[in-house]
């Protein structure tokens, strides 16, 4: 059996970057929360990016947690990054106004310098 | 089509891949057919989580009809009932983590209803095909 949503984390000293592969919503976001917050509360991270290559879908409980990273970034002071943005959830965050809100790159590279 | 299912969230994505099949048979473009699956998974993600309380047990239908240049979603459920006036309205780009799930169907389907037929609660949802001068 597959998994709903793959979260792969590559961390490099205080900088993580997160790999999500899958559809993000209802039943697959608590899992993403839960690993986002864990690198800011837990772990320490200055910068957290987000790989959303592989995403495809994106509902309001995945934007939900998006702005709980952004949130608990604001709080330590740390930066969360999304990047590799496909065309439906970049939908979903233009159409909720948030895509200005989140600091978003192309690529990972972009976002790692 | 008719479609009944558990409240369980592991039929989202099922619903979703249906939801595109229909209203590509309906005569929808791609970024239309995205918006009904995302209006259907919105809406059934509230049953799940607010009606019957994260409970994967209750029922839910999923009825699809397709006529006259549109396609209405009709889902019905016994849950608790969900009233869209107690809603609380969300600025869209208010920073707060919840509460976006009802802004994001009525900004996808055209038209939107939550109604109580005595039996069931029932949230209708409809889109109209745009037409080439649309």
């Amino acid at each position: 059996m597959t998994k709903d949503l793959d979260i792969n984390i590559v961390r490099n000293g205080a900088c993580s970057v997160v790999h999500v592969k899958g559809d993000i919503d209802l039943k697959t976001s608590p899992e993403l929360r839960a690993a986002i917050l864990d690198l800011f509360e837990k772990r320490g991270q200055e910068r957290v990016v987000l790989d959303l290559t592989g995403v495809h879908y994106l509902d309001s409980s995945g934007i939900a947690s998006l702005v709980e990273g952004l949130q608990e970034a604001k709080k330590h002071h740390a930066r969360f990054i999304l990047c590799g943005l496909n065309e439906a959830p970049r939908h979903v965050l233009e159409l909720t106004r948030l895509a200005k809100v989140f600091e978003i790159v192309n690529t990972v590279e972009e976002a790692l310098k | 089509m008719e479609l009944k299912i558990s409240s369980d969230s592991r039929w989202l994505r099922l619903v979703r891949t249906v939801m595109h099949e229909v209203s590509r048979q309906a005569g929808f473009g791609e970024a239309e057919r995205h918006q009904i699956a995302l209006a259907v998974d919105e809406a059934l993600a509230n049953v799940i989580k607010h009606s019957y309380k994260g409970r994967p047990d209750g029922s839910v239908s999923l009825t699809c009809q397709a006529e006259n240049g549109s396609l209405e979603v009709v889902m019905r459920h016994q849950g608790e009932r969900f009233d869209p006036e107690c809603a609380a309205e969300l600025a869209p780009d208010e920073l707060r983590a919840g509460g976006r799930g009802l802004f994001l169907i009525r900004a996808t389907m055209d038209e939107v209803e939550f109604a109580h037929d005595g039996e069931c609660s029932v949230v209708r949802l409809r889109k109209h095909v745009k037409t080439a001068a649309q």
